[in-house]
């Protein structure tokens, strides 16, 4: 079976005037269908720039990136752009809405970009929403919904596609223990009811011990032999 | 919802949120698309004018007029335009082709026992050719006509005469200052030229030997006189009041002619041109400016929405059109307010200057469309720079 995630010694260097940091340096790393890879480390020691790269949103220095089978250095914007929506759902820290929209009209903006009509964008947003228990703030704004509403909605946002990969940077660490737990519950949940593989960086032990393997950054490279995951295990 | 909807909804939102900062910018649109739609408007409108002037034949019109200027002991009996002085006019002005005299005079009308009140002309063959008149019923005078008692009436007057009934007209009676005439045409609607003051659909018109047999102290007021547009109209225009002064003693005469007018107003047009131009190139380039100004600031403000948007799946080109969307917007509303503004002015001026106001409608319409393409560039660069920006940037800030 074809690998989610398939990066081969990619690294990302950031050059700020005369100065150049390497924020990730060889990083290899495969992962399969449906699995949970939690990812720590130290601040600055480049998680989230490596989440970036396998989300598309950035793209690497050197190595080889394959998303699904797909090489993706070849791939233009646009492109990059399309996989991105049709593979990948993201649920960032801060829980980002488009603040114009209701939160059901936020769910189904990935829809949007797929060409999906309109009463089954808001069919499946409706679905995604019961989900995360939110179906009754539907047609809140973000700025009525708390922190943790919010971040359910991104993950209801992120789930609505389908997408073959759920990348979470530090989704709960702006919540509460306890809403934190409820979250990570869902989002764990849901990747495995959808059989779509999950990358979350995470500080919090509770959440990371739950994953299927855990990876640790320093310094840009990744420790540990496990980084090529089960199949290599 | 498509992509293109959903820009649509965003960019709706954030104009609303945003329209305080764009309303100086807005205004100065407004102000420089309505001073273009004027100076359009206007430029049209003196074009028409001249055309009408000189339409079809390319012939110029003069009119003489006589002014009452106090006559001076010396002379013995007030100046009078009489047969002679006309005929020395053609035989010493052989430029002139038609001469149309005309007199005038307010007068009772009596019809069917009712009296109204209406201008009464005396008029020759040559004047309804001047005026390109054409009979609706009946006919026009001819030099034929001399003295009799005939009458051709006015569109407008034969409608108040017939009181709503469509009873035929012609060959009924209507009595003018008391004398009995036979109506033996109406005319079709009709249009003076420029320099005749006084509507023809109005007036009742008689044979000029008519009108000296039924109205006391009967004098021509006023020769109109066409002639071949030439290099040198205003020679024309000085020799023909010297014909007519070395005939008639103590004759004061006040000339214009159509081509004189035509070359006033297209003075003034230029004088309007200059102003509304300078006005309206400095307020559209402002306003432009400014909207881009504002565009630039929101693409700054809203990295967040731009980098989500990408993240989630917006294309460059999505990103693109929001920004071109909203300032398309903007524009469309400065275009919207403008160009009737514009129409406006445009008849302001035009009644100022005591011209037809006739405004095609593409004239404020190419006012919008002017609108739309400020739009499209003051939404380039902003447009330009929402879509470079990269998608990481959802995340970066937070
Ligand atoms: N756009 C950028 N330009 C320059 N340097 C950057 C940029 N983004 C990240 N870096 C640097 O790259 C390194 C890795 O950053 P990254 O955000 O991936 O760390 P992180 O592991 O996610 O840290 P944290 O746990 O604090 O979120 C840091 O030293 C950071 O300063
Ligand atoms: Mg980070």
């Amino acid at each position: 079976m074809t690998a989610v995630v398939e990066l081969e010694s990619v690294s990302r260097r950031y050059r700020i005037g005369p100065v150049t940091l390497d924020a990730l340096q060889e990083v290899s790393l495969r992962i399969e269908p449906g699995e949970f890879v939690a990812i720590t480390g130290p601040s600055g020691s480049g998680k989230s720039t490596l989440l970036h790269l396998m989300g598309l949103l950035d793209r690497a220095d050197e190595g080889c990136y394959r998303l699904d089978g797909r090489d993706v250095a070849a791939c233009s914007d646009d492109e990059l752009t399309l996989m991105r929506n049709r593979k990948i759902g993201f649920v960032f820290q801060a829980a980002p809405m488009l603040p114009r929209l209701t939160a059901r009209e936020n769910v189904a903006v990935p829809l949007v970009y797929r060409g999906v009509s309109s009463s089954e964008a808001t069919a499946r947003a409706n679905h995604r929403l019961d989900q995360v228990g939110l179906l009754a703030v539907a047609d809140h704004h973000p700025a009525e919904l708390s922190g943790g509403q919010l971040q359910r909605v991104a993950l209801a946002r992120a789930l609505v596609g389908n997408p073959r990969l759920i990348l979470a940077d530090e989704p709960t660490s702006a919540l509460d223990a306890a809403t934190a737990a409820t979250v990570t519950a869902l989002l764990i949940d849901a990747c495995r009811t959808a059989g779509a593989a999950l990358v979350m960086i995470s500080h919090s032990a509770v959440e990371t011990e739950q994953a299927d393997r855990r990876l640790m950054l320093t310094a840009g490279r990744l420790q540990g032999a496990n980084a090529t995951g089960k199949a290599a295990a | 919802m498509t992509p293109l909807l959903l820009n649509l909804r965003i960019a709706m939102s954030a104009l609303r949120d945003a329209w305080r900062r764009n309303l100086l910018a807005l205004a100065g649109l407004a102000v420089g698309i309505a001073a273009v739609v004027a100076m359009l408007g206007l430029t049209l409108i003196v074009r028409q004018e001249a055309l009408r002037q000189f339409d079809r034949s390319g012939l110029d019109v003069l009119a003489l007029r006589k002014t009452s200027t106090p006559s001076p002991a010396t002379v013995r009996r007030p100046p009078q335009i009489d047969a002679a002085a006309l005929r020395h006019l053609a035989a010493a002005v052989p430029a002139l082709d038609l001469i149309a005299p005309l007199q005038e005079r307010r007068g009772t009308l009596g019809f069917n026992g009712r009296t109204a009140q209406a201008t009464v002309l005396g008029v020759t063959e040559s004047f309804a050719e001047l005026n390109a008149l054409e009979a609706a019923e009946g006919r026009l005078l001819t030099d034929l006509d001399h003295a009799e008692p005939y009458v051709v009436i006015g569109r407008e007057l034969a409608g108040n005469l017939r009181g709503g009934g469509g009873a035929p007209l012609v060959g009924r009676q209507l009595q003018v200052e008391g004398r009995v005439l036979t109506i033996v045409g109406v005319l079709a609607p009709a249009r003076a030229i420029r320099l005749h003051t006084g509507d023809l659909n109005q007036a009742a018109l008689v044979p000029a030997e008519t009108f000296g047999r039924i109205v006391d102290g009967a004098e021509i007021s006023v020769i109109y006189a066409r002639h071949r547009y030439g290099p040198s109209p205003a020679d024309v225009v000085a020799e023909a009041v010297a014909a007519l002064q070395s005939q008639v003693e103590g004759l004061a005469l006040q000339a214009t002619s159509a081509a004189e007018w035509v070359a006033e107003m297209q003075r003034q047009l230029r004088l309007f041109t200059l102003l509304l131009g300078a006005t309206g190139s400095i307020a559209l380039v402002l306003g432009g400016t400014g909207i881009m100004n504002g565009l630039m600031l929101a693409v700054t403000e809203r990295r967040n929405e731009i980098g989500l948007r990408r993240a989630l799946g917006a294309l460059r080109g999505d990103i693109q059109s929001q920004f071109l969307c909203e300032a398309l917007i903007l524009c469309g509303i400065g275009g919207a307010v403008g160009a009737p503004l514009g129409a406006l002015v445009t008849r302001v001026i035009a009644w100022r200057a005591a011209w037809d106001y006739t405004l095609p409608l593409a004239v404020p319409l190419g006012g919008v469309a002017l609108a739309v393409l400020v739009g499209v560039a003051a939404g380039f660069l902003p447009a330009f720079q929402a879509a470079r920006l990269k998608p990481v940037v959802a995340m970066r800030a937070a």
